[in-house]
């Protein structure tokens, strides 16, 4: 009656742009950031600019020369530019959903094999592109106001935290390198719906040209936002050293275990929505192509069957060609783990000795569990919940977890873990140092923004039930000029003040790094 | 008759000789020979029996059609001036006390018509010499009386909800439109049950194509027995793989009154109070009739909380199962610890845990919707206290677990539509499998799969998710009564379902 097949609104093809391009761009221009700092801003601006010739070029096209490809010059453009279309939507759709693997394993599930988020993700988004166009632009419709409205949480917590002088242009780009990843970027900014754009599926008049820009310019605004969050939060030389600046991002809202704090697990959900609706919107135009230039029939079925073939292919050898091929190739986690089998380390100190490192991690504990060389401390803790401490010789940080997890029966999570210690001597040690950061920073669950200090620890330092009882608040002023390691590296204008645990005289504090809110969990106590 | 096609078949040869005959003869004839026709399809005969007069004759005639049906009593009668009758009648549907007076409704020239007349509740007089069957006004079959509507109940409006005659339910919806625009069409669906259902709508506003489909939608009902609406929905709806519910419902004549005049159509069947509305949408299921007596803040209020139950009866299962065992960082630490020291005794791991609640209450729902009305408060102190409560103590569950099946299941009661809240109960379980895998990436998953499947729905070739994707129907202009309802003097735009042009 109303929906015609194949065919959607001006404004729902507009809202369609955004989600596809917020998703893939979202989730690869930023890994610009750590490649070009703040000059990745003029990347994006760029790409900005690209998308929107090239969709007018699209638009003007499909108004002017609609009957170009009636003749066999046309039909040879045409055939040529769908195959190349083809082959970028293929790739990409096995990078986008090897994308949403990656942060599910990363943030939500690492026990999951690939192969098996994969292998769901993929048969869901066959399941979706089998409702057509029209279904794809209503969920857009509904997913333009789900997707935005947490990228506008996170732009708004970021605000305060953005330190304007860090995206001023450095301009020291290797040129070279630049328009090499310029083009690659630009190979992914450009929605898949410009195949739609050229079909003129839709009506090519005022309204409808003006949501199509309007979808690239707020897929733009979504990208210069988080671009510039990641780099007013972290800084550009900062920035340059993380893997994946949009996860890392996300982490930094607050110390974990306030309120709406630690959210990386919540905003990954958004961007793996993203990722999907561009998925979905590639792996439908690959069937839309291939039922154009292969098939005579045009049928949805035969066009369905070659495309679930071929994206099967591609992702085996994505599969095959990635490092994650290594673990068994289905494993799943069914129930995850439960709480009772997780010690929750709320801080931790690394103490360096000649005979090997003591890593001391004091673990929120019921009062029923306990073991290894365990002390039983005080209640500091929430309601009847006490902390115990394990103490362990090890040479590095895994090696010590293994035993702690070992002796205990239990798995460490370092998800609310607030503070760590570092022994001065060990700080003074760059290699030992650096190893140990790299190690601790390798593990997703240990939030970016930790409390490191510097401590000078007694070399008859034992916890007792002392530790964590007496606090200490120390101020920006306090350790400004001292030897100071910041794990989390936040810088703030802020006079803050940070709550650490002492143990009376024996710990003595050289230096400290800083947090975002004014005191730490165990004022609580 | 073997078999359907040959019913059809038989059918259409009536209808042509009919036709023929009205082209031929009177329109009398012609008319008496179609509704002679009719009555003999119903009951599968080739031929009509026609009422001669020789009472006799016509007794005979008339009792193969009721062989073994004792509850069809029969009275013979001799008046003073010597004229024999007999007359059919069931015992409940007529006042015996009340032959003397009895009115004569209206008089068939055939058998079949006459025993389609006493089964309907009528009682039926073959006087000897008269070549016509008389139909007495009977007080009909005995049904329950105008209540007040059980499963939609509003703090403000009227209380009267639909009986289950259907006659009795088209004049509670007449009363309230007195305007001759109200159309009803009425229709014998049930090859054996041959349930009466009335087609209600509005001339002028009603889309004709919506109409149109949903009579032939009707027509190609081929089934025995219509006992319920709820049959008919299923008969029809377009998509019967769905979990989601294609037609809405409901008790209340003041609603379907409303919905009518929005563009709607309303079917009407006889011996259920509950009328079916359509075409529908997925915001439809979330408004209530008092939405539009409130203020609109208020009314807003309210559905906003609707939606957030919505998602809640959905999702909190799966989200607790996802936070707890796979990603306990999002928690605030004092909250994480206090969840942390209830689990510390459950023997259990949360998966069955949450399923077992999630069961137990499941029982309970099924128990107290069986059990008498009196035994089933106490049902519900017992399941509440005992199972809740003891299970607790014995340390079987947590008590967090305890809070989120229960806040679930208020979520679940605060959405003001059955049927969309069964269909929630089994995507909760949906969820809480895919997620005792997947963790939170299962409810995204989820989430988009139920997106993806409500997107590709239609309800008479309206869109499903509408006023969500309606821009390209009535330029959104539904979309100022979908969460938020905005003052009733800026609801004067047509309405969705509306017939947009010439009113």
């Amino acid at each position: 009656m109303f929906s015609k097949n194949n065919k959607v609104s001006g404004r729902q093809l507009g809202r369609m742009i955004f989600v596809e391009t917020s998703g893939s761009t979202a989730f690869l221009s930023l890994s610009f950031i750590g490649k070009y700092g703040s000059d990745g801003l003029f990347i994006i601006l760029w790409l900005y600019i690209f998308a929107l010739i090239f969709s007018m070029g699209m638009l003007r096209l499909a108004k002017n020369h609609k009957n170009c490809e009636q003749g066999k010059f046309g039909k040879i453009i045409k055939t040529v530019l769908m195959i190349v279309l083809l082959a970028k939507y293929v790739c990409m759709v096995g990078i986008v959903l090897y994308g949403i693997a990656d942060v599910a394993k990363l943030v939500l599930i690492p026990e999951v094999s690939t192969l098996f988020i994969l292998i769901l993700t993929f048969v869901c988004v066959i399941y979706c592109i089998d409702g057509g166009i029209e279904s794809r632009g209503r969920a857009c419709e509904l997913l333009f106001f789900v997707v935005l409205i947490p990228i506008v949480i996170i732009c708004v917590m970021l605000i305060p935290k953005i330190q304007p002088h860090y995206i001023v242009p450095e301009f020291e780009m290797n040129l070279k390198n630049a328009v090499l990843d310029f083009l690659a970027l630009a190979w992914f900014f450009v929605p898949a719906e410009s195949l739609f754009l050229i079909r003129d599926c839709y009506d090519n008049n005022n309204e409808t040209r003006t949501n199509i820009y309007a979808g690239i310019t707020l897929s733009f605004l979504v990208n210069f936002a988080i671009f510039a969050g990641a780099l007013g939060v972290y800084g550009g030389k900062t920035v340059s050293g993380m893997d994946r600046p949009v996860l890392r991002l996300m982490q930094i809202s607050g110390l974990p275990g306030g309120f709406l704090n630690r959210q990386d697990g919540i905003m990954s959900v958004f961007l793996i929505v993203s990722l999907f609706c561009s998925a979905w919107a590639l792996t439908y135009h690959i069937n839309e192509l291939i039922k154009n230039i292969f098939l005579q029939k045009n049928t949805m079925k035969y066009a369905m069957k070659i495309t679930v073939t071929a994206m099967v292919m591609v992702l085996f050898i994505l599969y095959i060609c990635s490092d994650k091929s290594k673990e068994k190739i289905i494993s799943a986690n069914v129930g995850g783990m439960d709480l009772e089998e997780r010690k929750f380390v709320m801080s931790m100190i690394v103490s360096y000795s000649d005979d090997g490192t003591e890593f001391y991690y004091e673990i929120a504990s019921s009062g029923n569990g306990g073991g290894g060389e365990s002390a039983q401390g005080n209640d500091s803790s929430a309601g009847n919940v006490s902390s115990e401490f394990e103490v362990t010789k090890a040479k590095t940080a895994k090696e010590a977890e293994e035993k702690i997890s070992y002796a205990t029966g239990s798995k460490l999570d370092y998800s609310h873990m607030k503070v760590l210690l570092l022994d001065k001597e060990l700080m003074e040690d760059n290699e030992k140092l650096k190893g140990l950061i790299e190690e601790i920073s390798g593990n997703v669950k240990i939030a970016e923004n930790v409390v490191v200090c510097g401590i000078e620890l007694d070399y008859e330092f034992e916890p007792s039930e002392e530790y964590g009882k007496k606090t200490e608040q120390i101020t920006k002023q306090q350790f400004e000029n001292s030897e100071i390691y910041r794990f989390n590296r936040i810088y703030s204008e802020e006079d803050e003040k940070v709550t650490i645990p002492l143990i009376d005289e024996k710990v003595k504090i050289v230096g400290s790094g800083m947090v975002t809110k004014d005191v730490v969990y165990w004022d609580v106590g | 008759m073997k078999n359907h096609a040959d019913a059809l078949i038989f059918r259409m040869a009536i209808c042509a000789e009919a036709s023929q005959i009205c082209l031929d003869a009177t329109p009398e004839i012609a008319d008496a020979t179609f509704w002679c026709a009719i009555p003999s399809l119903r009951f599968g005969m080739e031929k009509c029996m026609v009422v001669s007069g020789d009472l006799n004759k016509d007794m005979q005639s008339f009792d193969s059609f009721i062989v073994g049906c004792d509850d069809i009593k029969t009275m013979k009668c001799d008046d003073e001036k010597g004229l024999k009758s007999c007359i059919y009648y069931m015992e409940v549907t007529i006042n015996t006390t009340s032959f003397d007076g009895m009115i004569v409704e209206q008089e068939f020239e055939s058998i079949e018509e006459a025993v389609t007349a006493l089964m309907a509740g009528n009682a039926i007089r073959f006087i000897h010499g008269h070549n016509k069957a008389q139909k007495i006004l009977s007080v009909g079959y005995p049904m329950m009386t105008i209540g007040e509507s059980r499963n939609e109940k509003v703090l403000r409006g009227s209380r009267e909800g639909f009986a289950d005659s259907v006659k009795t339910n088209t004049a509670l919806v007449r009363r309230r439109m007195k305007n001759n625009s109200l159309r009803v069409t009425e229709k014998i669906l049930g090859e054996k049950s041959k349930t009466m259902v009335h087609v209600l709508y509005v001339d002028g506003i009603t889309r004709k194509s919506v109409l149109d489909e949903a009579i032939r939608r009707l027509d190609n009902i081929d089934f025995d027995g219509i006992c319920d609406s709820g049959i008919i929905e299923q008969l029809t709806e377009e998509r019967t793989s769905s979990p989601f519910p294609q037609y809405q419902t409901t008790e209340r004549p003041d609603k379907a009154v409303m919905e009518l005049l929005s563009g709607r159509v309303v079917i009407l069947v006889d011996n259920t109070p509950v009328a079916l509305l359509l075409p529908t949408n997925y915001s439809s299921f979330f408004k209530t009739v008092d939405d539009y007596y409130n203020r609109y803040a208020i009314a807003s209020f309210a559905r906003i909380i609707r939606y957030i139950a919505a998602f809640l009866a959905i999702s909190l299962p799966a989200i607790y199962l996802a936070v707890v065992n796979f990603n306990p960082e999002v928690l605030p630490t004092p909250l994480l610890l206090a969840f942390y020291e209830a689990r510390q005794s459950v023997p259990f791991p949360a998966l069955i845990e949450v399923l077992l609640m999630e069961l137990s209450f499941e029982l309970l729902r099924e128990a107290g919707i069986r059990i008498p009305g009196p035994v089933g408060s106490t049902i519900s102190i017992v399941g509440g206290l005992i199972i809740g409560q003891a299970a607790v103590t014995a340390k079987l569950v947590s008590p967090i677990i305890v809070i989120v099946v229960a806040v679930t299941a208020l979520a679940s009661f605060a959405v003001p539509n059955e049927e969309l809240t069964g269909t929630f109960r089994l995507l909760k379980y949906f969820q809480i499998l895919l997620t005792s895998v997947f963790g939170l990436f299962g409810i995204i998953i989820s989430w988009l799969l139920i997106i993806s499947h409500l997107s590709r729905m239609k309800s008479f070739n309206f869109p499903y998710l509408m006023p969500i994707s309606s821009d390209d129907v009535n330029n959104d202009n539904d979309k100022m009564d979908f969460i938020i309802r905005f003052p009733l003097k800026q609801l004067k735009k047509k309405k969705i379902y509306e017939k947009q042009k010439g009113r």
